[in-house]
């Protein structure tokens, strides 16, 4: 929660709530100057002048509530605009240290999934939640001390009731709802995964059975979620009943308090029906802390993991003080073993390679070999648990990071490609080419006659997806060669591609001038101009392919 | 009456009847059943209002006027209590019939679209996430359509004529404040009002998709940050969000006029009933305790056209699901004739097929036959679109010329289901559902017993593979087969077809992402696999072409021609 605190604009936030609560107090003012209106009318004043004072206030409150309360709206909603944007900010600045190592593979795409679920948590945090409970501790104050300033013991009476409706009620409401809530979003989740699977599956469904497992599970899950729900429902009538019968309560000790008071003559017959209808009125103070309530769990959860994610130590650090300079462009692993975190044994374990520049290296080998291992170690994505990686004859972790990447262009076995044009695409390469550079990249990558179809400026689809598989390799590919880096990093390039075309490629990659290191399944597409390095996995015997 | 049928638009937000889509969830039987309870809920709740605000303003009157004790008023006070909880109850009545009800219908439309999902077959699954998510997301959405409009409509529709007409009674010029009042509200709302909301409703969800941006962002964050963008990537995404707040910002200014109109109306209607009941209570025209009630029923008549509001949103989320949904149940699944799928080995021919897409021949006059026994290896470049022939034989789409015959009956008269049922289809990526090894084969032939799951990923190669997963066949293998290789992926998924045991089996792209070792394990098993049946399969690599008695290339222009060429194997 504390990240969403100091994003706050304060001054901004504060404005808000005053007026929110400016808003809940006119209203209560308003049934109560009304209530004296029509009392102190009925006793017949001697002149209508009388009235005026309160005939003005209960103008001045039907307008003002209604006034602060559209101010309220559009601040409160700037408000949580600049909280977003700044949420957002920061996560992804938070995020920039710890790529590439944490974002890829499986577990990267479940760190995207819940970032994209903790944003939306928090998202609506100051209109739901702090604000509801800033202005019902602001606003409900405000009606016990007046209560409290009609009748001395009638202040008591909305203390309680307001602390029952907006901490007892909702506090019960969520506990005792909470076992079907869970129940519900647990039903709901499973439903999801099912329908997902049937719909990835249907042909074999189909084929196999006609689709009656399917459907029986589908039958059970619902059921299963529609009691869960009923059983919510339940819990949600009786906050309702709360929620409605409450306030009467409120009412109720107001005219026999009060009343007491007027008919023992010690208070003034104008103040009864006023103090009844403003402690009725003064009930809106807690009205959205119901909603905000079920709310806080998720929002503080969805807050300590993003300050948690600010506290991961990244894979790679920029070193301390400035290391040699690197003399040309000669990588190196001496040594090289890598340990994934978690895993029992080393992905890739004395490694000695030297790949001088200029030179093109293929990295060939059995699924598991530590193909891909090599790009990142030589990309800095990680660090070597034993050895260490040379350019230049220096140690990359004694290198600035960014001279680092300014070193290579890598083009992953998947290029990711973001929802942009394929200019913007391509320009993540150079941001300084222009278009006829782009064109003449595209044909050599052979996707001149897409990029014609779709022009420069053509969306790319979300995720790249009105792109097949092969093009985006080729996007990935033209992306890298724009990019002036000594060293090109290349993963599975042919992966997606006919055999013609992936003969085109790799041929156009050997004629490259700089060095290319690419990793491939395929050796039967390499020449003489290629240095074939076989990896194997760790632990398999040599000589055995 | 005018204003009811205004009141009705303004409802619908755009001058019109509820779409079909809405229609189809409200019709339902047991949504009905909850309107007339609602209708029902609402008119007692007027009485009750009536009935306690009544009791209240005697209390005052008594007090203020007769100077009474509130110890003597015990009866009216205890009276003016029951009305009021006996209306809560009456509330919470309602939200659980609504609540419930919502569930049911949630329940039966959430059944009905597993229905039509397996009804259309394989042909939805190029939409399957769209699919998915209607299924999911859009199902949920109609809780707001069911538990919170309907009642919200009900509710705003019967309480406020209530209302007018008993203050009508009580006190005719007040009525003449505030029916006048209620009427200009809801027209100034049908003008601008809930259109305006609609679209401020519209931009609020553009948060979400700004959010959207963000996740983009981060899933391509290993390549912006390796290319050095990251700073750039930054400040970009802050300017679209700083872009965006000035954006929505104005839009608000407008459309939260709406929220402004209904509660100035709300507000000062009261105010102005407080003040000329005042001046007539001032002038003796009136009595205290019916310038109190009708003052206090003034905000009672307001309140439901301002809860409106909140269940319009609701309202607005839950139709473009249902209009969603509607369609998707709707959807004309693939042809289906009576005709049973020929015995034995039947022969599939192609004839004159024709398929066009985005102006491009995709295919063109095709002709080709696969007699029975026969293996036939489908080449071409990446691209062509050798997986629409594929499509077609497996009845997933029609031909825009041409026709598909098996056995000599065109395909769209066979029964749709058994001809599923006789052909095994090995995609490229194979789905394994998140079950155990034997779960996967069995989806094959759900009644196979454990010898032939066994025997089947015997043929398949699995072996030695199922011998070292720590439970053997009964080894979770995770959500889509995450803890298996390629390769071993794609050998369940022949173990599948194994026992599915169909006189068909067409296979696509089998190979393409397995090492040369892999593949050949692959290729032995494929070459078991097509003893005795039909093969097809579809590849751009050379390896399993060598498998096949004949092989045809789709040439880009979608032509199909006989025979290898030096390009498919070297």
């Amino acid at each position: 929660m504390r990240a969403v605190l100091r994003h706050l604009p304060r001054g901004r936030t504060a404005l808000a709530v005053a007026l929110a609560t400016g808003t809940v107090l006119s209203g209560a003012a308003l049934l109560a100057t009304s209530g004296a209106l029509v009392t102190n009318a009925s006793l017949r004043p001697e002149s209508l002048l009388v009235l005026l004072p309160l005939i003005t206030s209960v103008r001045a409150f039907g307008l003002s509530r209604a006034a602060l309360r559209y101010v309220e709206r559009l601040v409160s909603h700037d408000v949580t605009l600049r909280l977003v944007a700044r949420l957002r900010t920061d996560l992804l600045l938070g995020l920039v240290p710890l790529s590439p190592a944490a974002l890829t593979g499986v577990r990267g795409g479940e760190l995207l999934a819940r970032l994209h679920a903790d944003d939306d948590a928090l998202q609506d945090v100051l209109l739901r939640l702090l604000a509801p409970a800033a202005v019902a501790v602001l606003a409900g104050s405000a009606a016990v001390v007046l209560a409290a300033a009609v009748h001395p013991g009638l202040g008591a009476v909305p203390a309680a009731l307001l602390l029952l409706l907006g901490v007892v009620v909702p506090a019960w409401a969520d506990r005792a709802g909470a076992p079907a809530a869970r129940a519900v979003a647990a039903a709901e989740e499973a439903r999801g995964a099912d329908v997902l699977d049937l719909v990835r599956g249907l042909a074999d469904h189909v084929g196999g059975d006609g689709g009656a497992t399917a459907l029986a599970a589908a039958d059970a899950r619902l059921r299963e979620q529609e009691a869960a729900e009923r059983a919510a429902a339940r819990v949600a009538a009786v906050a309702t009943l709360l929620r409605e019968g409450v306030p009467a309560l409120g009412l109720v000790a107001a005219f026999v308090l009060v009343g007491g008071g007027v008919a023992a003559g010690e208070t003034s017959p104008l103040l009864l029906a006023a103090a009844a209808l403003g402690v009725l009125g003064s009930f809106e103070a807690v009205a959205g802390l119901g909603a905000a309530w079920p709310l806080a769990g998720g929002a503080r959860a969805a807050g300590r993991r993003v300050e948690a994610l600010a506290a991961t130590p990244p894979a790679v650090v920029d070193p301390e003080g400035p290391g040699p300079r690197p003399a040309g462009h000669d990588v190196a692993p001496v040594d090289v073993g890598v340990t994934y975190p978690g895993a029992s044994s080393p992905a890739l374990a004395h490694l000695d390679l030297v790949v001088r520049a200029g030179e093109k290296v293929a990295l060939v080998g059995p699924s598991g070999a530590g193909k891909s291992t090599v790009l990142a170690l030589l990309l800095r994505a990680r660090d070597p648990s034993a050895g260490r990686v040379l350019l230049g004859g220096a140690d990359l972790r004694r290198l600035p990071l960014d001279e680092v990447r300014a070193a290579s262009a890598w083009v992953p076995q998947e290029p990711q490609v973001p929802g942009a044009s394929l200019a913007g695409n391509l320009r993540m390469g150079d941001p300084a080419a222009d278009d006829g550079r782009l064109r003449a990249v595209l044909a050599d990558v052979g996707l001149a006659d897409r990029a014609a179809d779709l022009g420069l400026d053509g969306w790319v689809g979300e995720a790249g997806s009105r792109l097949s598989a092969g093009e985006r390799a080729r996007l990935g590919l033209a992306r890298a060669l724009l990019r002036p880096a000594p060293l090109l990093l290349v993963d599975e390039p042919t992966a997606h591609l006919d055999r013609a075309a992936g003969a085109a490629v790799v041929s156009m990659l050997a004629r490259e001038p700089r060095t290319v290191v690419m990793v491939t399944h395929d050796a039967t597409l390499l020449d003489e101009r290629w240095r074939v390095v076989v990896l194997r996995p760790p632990g398999t015997p040599p000589g055995i392919p | 009456m005018p204003g009811r049928r205004l009141l009705a638009r303004a409802r619908t937000g755009r001058g019109g009847a509820d779409d079909a889509g809405t229609a189809a969830v409200t019709a339902r039987p047991e949504v009905r059943r909850l309107r007339a309870a609602c209708t029902a809920v609402a008119v007692l709740v007027a009485a009750l209002v009536v009935l306690q605000w009544a009791l209240v303003a005697r209390v005052v009157e008594a007090v203020v006027g007769a100077g009474r004790s509130p110890a003597a008023l015990a009866v009216p006070l205890a009276g003016a209590l029951a009305a009021w909880w006996a209306r809560a109850g009456l509330l919470a009545l309602r939200d659980l019939l609504a609540a419930r009800t919502s569930a049911r219908v949630r329940r039966e439309v959430g059944l009905d679209v597993v229905r039509t999902l397996v009804r259309l077959g394989p042909a939805a699954d190029a939409r399957a996430g769209e699919l998915a998510t209607t299924a999911t997301a859009g199902v949920r959405l109609l809780d707001g359509l069911v538990a919170r409009y309907v009642p919200g409509r009900t509710h705003a529709t019967v309480v406020p004529l209530l209302l007018a007409a008993a203050v009508l009674v009580l006190d005719p010029p007040t009525a003449l404040v505030l029916v006048p009042t209620g009427v200009l509200v809801v027209v100034f709302l049908w003008l601008v009002g809930l259109r305006a909301q609609g679209a401020a409703a519209r931009q609020w969800e553009g948060l979400g998709r700004l959010g959207a941006l963000l996740t983009d962002a981060l899933r391509v964050l290993p390549t912006v940050v390796t290319y050095g963008r990251a700073p750039a990537t930054v400040r970009w995404l802050a300017d679209v969000a700083e872009g965006y707040r000035v954006a929505t910002l104005r839009v608000l200014r407008a459309a939260f006029l709406s929220g402004f109109v209904l509660e100035l109306g709300a507000t000062l209607s009261t105010a102005l009933v407080a003040m000329t009941v005042g001046v007539r209570l001032f002038e003796g025209g009136l009595g205290l305790e019916c310038a109190l009630l009708v003052l206090l029923l003034a905000p009672e008549f307001f309140a439901p056209l301002r809860a409106l509001g909140a269940d319009r949103h609701a309202a607005l989320e839950g139709r473009p699901a249902a209009e969603r949904i509607a369609a998707l149940l709707a959807l004309p699944g693939p042809p289906s004739g009576d005709v049973p799928v020929p015995a034995g080995v039947p022969e599939v021919r192609l004839e004159g097929v024709g398929v066009r897409r985005d102006g491009r021949d995709v295919l063109q006059g095709v002709d080709l036959v696969l007699p029975p026994g026969s293996r036939t290896a489908l080449v071409g470049p990446s691209g062509a679109g050798k997986t629409t022939p594929v499509r077609l034989v497996l009845g997933y789409g029609e031909p825009g010329t041409g026709r598909v015959l098996v056995g000599g009956t065109p395909l769209p008269r066979l029964r749709r289901a058994d001809w599923w049922a006789a052909v095994a289809h090995v995609p490229e990526r194979p789905y394994l559902l998140p079950g155990t090894v034997a779960d996967n084969v069995r989806l094959g032939r759900p009644d196979a017993d454990d010898e032939q799951v066994s025997t089947a990923l015997v043929r398949a190669g699995l072996t030695e593979v199922v011998a070292a997963l720590p439970q053997g066949v009964r080894t979770r293998v995770g959500e889509d087969g995450a803890t298996l290789s390629g390769g071993e992926r794609l050998r369940l998924a022949l173990a599948r077809a194994f026992l599915q045991d169909t006189p068909l089996v067409v296979l696509d792209e089998p190979t393409s992402q397995l090492d040369p070792a892999t593949e050949a394990v692959v290729l032995a098993a494929v070459a078991d696999l097509a003893r005795g049946r039909t093969l097809l399969t579809v590849t751009h690599r050379s390896a399993p072409t060598a498998l096949h008695d004949r092989v045809v290339r789709l040439r880009p222009d979608g032509v199909l021609v006989d025979g290898a060429v030096a390009q498919a194997v070297p």
